[in-house]
């Protein structure tokens, strides 16, 4: 309390009412007292003072800023209802299909898009304005406002353009103000890209213009959150004016992602909290602390007066005490408060003092048994620890302790040791300099001879060295020898303890061990068989010398690497997979390609097992490699040489099919212009001549459609029909080939149906049941020189619409003998090679009919005897339609001079007089054409295209087109489409002539508006069928 | 190290530069671009056109060329945008050795970019887009080829079909855009010259609309007897799909523009088109082809695409269309014996005949005549059972 006191005395003469305060509170403990006291009081009514005009601020603060609040509240919510109405008017105009076909079409744009929005404006009460823009920021249409903009340069469009999400910017306008500008994709209804862009605009000011005046407010600003400066403001620019409030609210909240930015509200107001009541507050509170002053002042001194007398009394006693140092000194009682604590606490600091000199004492005894007793157990461990020898040194390297177990050890006895002998002498000197030189620390020449050994033997170390010792009888022995130095107290080197176990057992084994593992090693090394072992993550963890070998790599690039690595990249895949199917079948045997060091590939069978500890868990995988490159190349040789046989097989068939039909278009020429010449009048000897020309070129044609049929049948493409026809016309045509033949040839020729069998109006394919058939009467009447041949027709079943047929050809000639079966239906091949010379054929007819008749859900049996005959026979099952009558057609020899014409003239009938175009560019065709009509009481015109037929029949009237298919200048189904085309020819019957015989031809001509179709090379009766069918005179 | 850096930095430059010097010495290829709708989910006729582009672009590299340089195909998506096209277009015009441009199959990204075309003086090759106005524009010369459909056409022989099954009277539904337009134009003047064809009412729909049934049902309850219907593929499923829920007496034949076989209409309609009798207009389709031509395409198309079964070829019009059309295309650049495109605009008009894979051509186009192909090659067909797009054989 002193020292301010003085320094305080030199400036205290120039104020003497202090200095009289001073002299005043000086004459009394009690004055002082009440002095502090009283200045206290006027601390705390300040304080207090304080306090209640804080609170009443704050609570006044609280209620204006609660009213600000409010205001600002309902600030935002005008402002984010307008936007909201701008935000759902565009996002709905964007989805509006009206506007996405306007991106695809300008001419739609200005009809519907353009107008509409010309005069489009949003119901909100600020300006505002919209354009609809495409990607490039083209304004594509909008309003007539001047706020339709596509401000294509914003980062905001290239946004939208990019992530299809709806963007806001505030941009400024021309005339200053900001727009809130919204950047809406139109997503393209069929790509779900985002391929223009509804910009949106309205003006914020025309927003907050109304607001200051409305909510009773002095100004309003729209800020960019954390920003200084105003984005927008309203009213006299106040914002740094005291004595106003503000308060400040985020613009969408609770949905932040529709602003660009975050966006604050902001308004002020003038008025402050506690304008006006300040000043009576303050008076009142200074005269109620001046009146705490005076009278806190007076009663202190009162009290203080009363305390001083007790205190006084007790500071004599203590005075006492110091002089005398007695403790036993009487110490006034008092009985209560801060004094009488004060007598008892020098009571019980003497007593406490006279205690503890006698504990002391008793102390030392019991610490000094303690130790004598630790001595001697650890004097017993170290006896009892036989194996081991413990010896201890002090610091110069005495030896200070020997242990039973050295004594065992090293044969020397405890007594002739201790105090003579140092640990070096146990050790071999070559040894101990040996490892002297491998020491990290370089020798120094002053070390005395104790450190170079603790060096040595490496003090304090974790793991043991192991050394050789020498025995008292001379033997060594090796040891593994550990030294820790003895420290007091944990600080000072007191000695050094050496512990050494005798390792020589130890070594033998290991010894062994190695030895055993270099002849594995080697045995593992040098087998022929490539080994690898893997962790469990898949890594080698061993490999065998084949396996480096294998793979090109050293043993050491291997070991660590994932196997992984080495598969083919294909396979990589698939690696985790298999591995983990490995691990827990346990067994794995699998056909890998791995990649060798070169680059190559190496091909192998890895068969693999896993081996597992005692309690089942992964511990390494033992896998046996074998090389299969070799097996691997050969099935790919092999693979690759049956592909390149299924293309040339495949390149055949088309070949052959292509070549038919090359030769289809001149065999035409031969066949009809034959038949022609054997019309005209002629020699005999010519009309032989032209005979075998006709039945040359008819055989011609056979082997043709033969080959045709056999090239179809080899590539699969043969289609078999399913339409209505009627057996007795194929028996009919069947008698009509062969009849006369037979009976050429001798032969009594016979066609026999079962009374019961349905004839008419079966479903099948007729022209390839015809085909079989003439192919096996064929062969009969080929191989048979006397007696008959037969055609036996009956019906086995039928039910439910279905009938079963069964027909048999049956000869008398040289027969087949069993082993000759067997070849009889390989193509290009007869039952004697022998035969091909005598009987001429193509040795195709029985593998086609084979073919075919497995096409309809049959096969041919053979019976045969050589030398009595054969039958050949097959079922067929078909569907039935309605029964109709059966009907013949006769047919006469037309190879007669004249014949051809009487015959096709008869069968023309109604035909005669008809006129025919033909449109055809092979002028021996025409020729033949036009004469078959001629001979049949037709009349012909000829067109050498379709592009001249046209025109013949637009100039001329027809009643028929005969029309063929590949022309030049203008084709054959070209022209049909044209003539279609009009109403005029609607009717007409075109009817097809051409060499293409396939189905598809056949199809292209009737979608082209054809109405039938005849095959070239023409045969004259179908040819005069087919018109008597569609030419209605 | 820094040091070595330099050295290596220096040596990478005198590579690049080396390189660069050697590319722009040797001719590189000839590009035919595609600008077509590559981006569109679920449509298969840029890719078709694609396809017969590149089987064409093989043949001719196989045998030398053009003019000793390679063909090469190179193509850019723009979803049938217009504003994308011309971006593409302007952007492909930039180098030299582009020749020519194959457009897609929607007409608005053609008729919206014409007088950019022609601004860059491209040839436009059109194997698809139908509408008229593209080819009968005002430009001279004409920058624009088609060897394609054209509406004109379709509406006649889709009419034509109506009046086959026995609808006189018939309704039209179309698209609001140029194609719609030009559709409805076309069917128009056929009836103006036909006094027992009616057109009972046109009813329009937008791209993007996901209902089509107001449409249709105002136009059957007018009394159609037919519907006309010009769509593509994402509408017709829409069509076809609100028409297999009406009560059968309401299902009318659909007789279709081709639009709809240029995306995947048959995998997702299949169902529908059991009960909806449906019809569309194509120009040619490999089922049945033996010709030589046919054949080399679908082998070539096998190395292509992967597929040479006549029924399995997508989008087939556009194979044989941008097929044949670079062929011709290559014959006008070596007509011309130089790449540059107002050259090869000029031997494009001046052609010989040429036997291609859609038809012979005794003069593909003139400078009168922009379009390769004639009414005679526009046929009604059907889907099959296997989604195969089947000539229809219309006479029985």
């Amino acid at each position: 309390m002193m020292a301010p006191l003085n320094r305080t005395s030199v400036s205290s003469d120039y104020f003497p009412v202090l200095t009289a305060f001073r002299q005043w509170r000086r004459r009394s403990l009690a004055n002082t007292v009440a002095l502090q006291a009283s200045v206290i009081a006027i601390g705390s009514g300040l304080l207090v003072a304080l306090i209640s005009l804080i609170v009443l601020y704050w609570s006044q603060s609280l209620a204006l800023q609660d009213q600000m609040r409010e205001k600002a509240i309902r600030l935002t919510e005008r402002v984010e209802r307008t936007i909201n109405v701008a935000e759902s008017a565009s996002a709905d105009l964007a989805k509006n299909t009206i506007f996405i076909s306007a991106l695809l079409d300008s001419e739609g744009r200005n009809v519907y898009v353009e107008p509409f929005l010309k005069n489009f404006t949003l119901p909100i009460p600020a300006a505002n304005g919209i354009a609809l823009c495409d990607i490039n920021g083209v304004r594509l249409a909008g309003t007539l406002a001047g706020m339709s903009d596509c401000h294509a340069d914003s980062p905001q469009f290239a946004q939208v353009l990019h992530d299809g999400k709806t963007a806001r910017a505030l941009l400024p306008l021309s005339n200053g103000h900001l727009a809130w500008t919204i950047f809406q994709g139109v997503a393209y209804s069929y790509s779900g890209t985002i391929e223009g862009i509804v910009v949106t605009q309205l003006d914020l000011h025309d927003i907050f213009a109304a607001i200051p005046s409305d909510l009773d407010l002095e100004h309003v600003a729209l800020v960019r959150s954390g920003v200084a400066g105003d984005l927008i403001h309203i009213g006299p620019l106040a914002a740094a004016d005291s004595g106003m409030v503000s308060s400040r609210r985020l613009l969408f909240k609770h949905s932040a992602s529709v602003t660009p930015f975050p966006l604050e509200v902001v308004i002020w107001s003038h008025r402050s909290p506690m304008s006006g009541a300040l000043l009576p507050l303050l008076t009142s509170y200074g005269v109620g602390i001046l009146a705490l002053f005076l009278g806190v002042m007076i009663g202190t001194r009162r009290i203080s007066l009363r305390l001083i007398e007790p205190l006084a009394r007790l500071t004599e006693i203590t005075r006492e005490i110091a002089a005398t140092g007695n403790m036993e000194v009487e110490i006034p009682l008092v009985e209560h408060g801060e004094l009488g604590q004060l007598s008892s606490a020098f009571l019980t600091l003497v007593n406490a003092v006279r205690h503890s000199e006698e504990n002391l004492e008793s102390q030392v005894v019991m610490r000094t048994r303690q130790l004598q007793a630790a001595e001697a157990s650890l004097r017993s461990v170290f006896d009892a620890a036989s194996g081991m020898a413990i010896i201890a040194m002090d610091t110069a390297g005495r030896i200070t302790l020997f242990n039973p177990g050295a004594e065992r050890i090293l044969g020397y006895q405890a007594v002739d040791v201790i105090g003579n002998m140092t640990l070096s002498q146990f050790h071999l000197t070559d040894e101990l300099s040996a490892g002297e030189a491998m020491s990290a620390e370089p020798a120094v020449h002053d070390v005395t001879e104790l450190e170079r050994l603790l060096a040595c033997l490496g003090v304090d170390e974790s793991s043991a060295k192991e050394w050789t010792w020498l025995r008292k009888d001379g033997s060594n022995l090796a040891v593994s020898v550990a030294v820790t130095s003895i420290r007091n107290g944990g600080v000072d080197v007191s000695g050094y303890l050496c512990i050494a176990e005798d390792v020589t057992d130890r070594r033998a084994a290991e010894t062994k061990l190695r030895e055993s593992e270099l002849r594995f090693r080697g045995l593992f090394e040098n087998t022929p068989v490539a080994y690898l072992s893997l962790d469990i993550t898949g890594r080698y963890i061993d490999v065998n010398q084949q396996l480096c070998d294998m793979l090109g790599y050293s043993r050491n690039e291997l070991i660590g690497r994932s196997f992984e690595e080495f598969w083919i990249d294909d396979l990589k895949p698939v690696f985790t997979e298999k591995f983990d199917e490995f691990k827990s079948s346990g067994h794995m045997s699998i056909e890998l390609a791995l990649k060798m060091k070169n680059g190559s590939v190496v091909n192998v069978l890895l068969n693999g097992r896993i081996q597992r500890d005692p309690d089942g868990s992964f511990v390494k995988t033992h896998c046996v490699l074998a090389d299969i490159s070799d097996r691997k190349r050969m099935e790919d040789a092999i693979l690759k040489s049956k592909e390149q046989a299924e293309a040339m097989a495949h390149a055949k068939s088309e070949f052959l099919a292509n070549m038919s039909h090359e030769i289809r278009t001149p065999m035409n020429g031969i066949i009809g212009l034959t038949q022609l010449a054997l019309n005209q009048q002629s020699s005999p000897e010519l009309r032989d001549y032209l005979s075998k020309i006709s039945s040359s070129s008819q055989s011609l044609l056979g082997i043709l459609n033969d080959i045709l049929d056999f090239s179809k049948l080899d590539a699969g493409r043969m289609t078999v029909e399913h339409s209505p026809f009627d057996l007795d016309e194929v028996l009919d045509n069947l008698r009509n080939l062969f009849e006369q033949r037979a009976h050429a040839k001798g032969l009594d020729f016979l066609i026999d149906v079962s009374g019961d069998t349905p004839r008419s109006n079966l479903i099948g394919d007729a022209m390839r049941l015809q085909q079989i058939l003439s192919n096996l009467l064929g062969n009969a009447i080929k191989f048979t020189e006397i007696g008959q041949i037969a055609l036996k027709v009956g019906a086995s079943e039928f039910h439910a619409g279905q009938l079963k047929l069964r027909f048999a050809v049956t000869d008398t000639g040289i027969g087949i003998s069993a082993e000759e079966q067997q070849r009889l239906f390989q193509p290009f091949s007869q039952a004697d090679s022998s035969i091909t010379r005598r009987f001429g054929g193509t040795g195709l007819g029985l593998a086609i009919s084979r073919d075919l008749l497995a096409l309809m859900g049959g096969d041919i049996a053979i019976e045969s005897t050589p030398g009595q005959g054969s039958t050949f026979s097959f079922e067929l099952l078909l569907d039935m339609g309605v029964q109709e009558p059966a009907r013949t057609v006769r047919r006469r020899g037309a190879s007669e001079e004249g014949g051809l014409k009487t015959e096709l003239h008869a069968q023309a009938g109604l035909l005669h007089g008809a006129r025919i175009l033909v449109a055809e560019d092979n002028s021996i065709n025409q020729q033949i054409v036009k004469e078959f009509l001629k001979l049949s009481g037709m009349n012909a015109v000829i067109a050498n295209n379709g592009q001249d037929a046209i025109a013949l029949l637009l100039s001329q009237p027809f009643d028929a087109v005969l029309m063929d298919v590949s022309m030049p200048v203008m084709d054959g189904l070209e022209a049909t489409r044209q003539l279609r085309r009009q109403p005029v020819f609607e009717h007409l019957p075109i009817i097809a002539l051409t060499a293409g015989v396939t189905e598809e031809e056949r199809e292209n001509c009737l979608a082209s508006g054809m109405n039938d179709f005849i095959a070239k090379p023409i045969n004259p009766e179908q040819l005069i069928n087919t018109l008597l069918r569609w030419v209605k005179l | 190290m820094l040091h070595f850096k330099q050295m290596m930095s220096r040596r990478c430059v005198a590579v690049l530069l080396l390189w660069s010097a050697v590319a722009a010495a040797a001719p590189g290829n000839i590009k035919i671009a595609i600008d077509a709708e590559f981006g569109v989910p679920d449509s298969t006729s840029a890719q078709a056109i694609q396809n017969g582009a590149q089987v064409a672009v093989n043949e001719i590299n196989a045998t030398g060329g053009v003019l000793g340089r390679n063909l090469e195909v190179i193509i850019r998506d723009n979803r049938g945008v217009p504003a994308r096209s011309l971006n593409n277009l302007r952007e492909l015009a930039a180098d030299p050795d582009v020749v020519a441009v194959l457009c897609g199959r929607f007409s608005p990204a053609v008729v919206e970019t014409l007088p950019e075309i022609h601004r860059l003086k491209m040839p436009l090759l059109d194997p698809w887009a139908a509408a008229d106005p593209i080819i009968d524009n005002s430009y001279a010369p004409n920058y624009v080829f088609r060897l394609s459909l054209r509406d004109a056409w379709a509406l006649a022989v889709m009419l034509r079909k109506a009046n086959q099954i026995g609808a006189h009277k018939v309704g039209i539904l179309l698209p609001n855009t140029a194609w719609g337009r030009s559709s409805l134009k076309a069917a128009e003047d056929i009836e103006s010259h036909d006094a027992q064809l009616k057109i009972v009412g046109s009813q329009w729909y937008n791209s993007g609309d996901t209902s089509l049934l107001q449409q249709y049902q105002t136009l059957r309850q007018a009394g159609a007897g037919a519907l006309i219907f010009i769509a593509n593929d994402r509408e017709a499923n829409i069509m076809l799909r609100e028409m297999a829920e009406l009560p059968k007496e309401q299902r009318l034949p659909v007789v279709a523009h081709w639009g709809l076989t240029g995306g995947s209409f048959y995998d997702k309609s299949a169902a529908a088109l059991k009960k909806v009798d449906l019809s569309v207009v194509q120009t040619y389709s490999f089922i049945g082809k033996r010709d030589p031509v046919a054949r080399r395409v679908l082998a070539g198309l096998k190395a292509v695409s992967g597929n040479d079964d006549p029924r399995k070829v997508v989008s087939p019009v556009g194979v044989a269309h941008s097929y044949d059309l670079v062929h011709l295309l290559a014959i006008a650049i070596k007509q011309a014996k130089r790449t540059d495109r107002e050259a090869i605009q000029r031997a494009l008009e001046s052609l010989g005949s040429y036997q291609g894979l859609v038809r012979r051509y005794d003069q593909p186009f003139t400078p009168k005549r922009h379009e390769a192909l004639s009414i005679n090659q526009v046929y009604m067909a059907r889907f099959a059972d296997d989604g195969a797009i089947e000539p229809h054989i219309g006479v029985q």
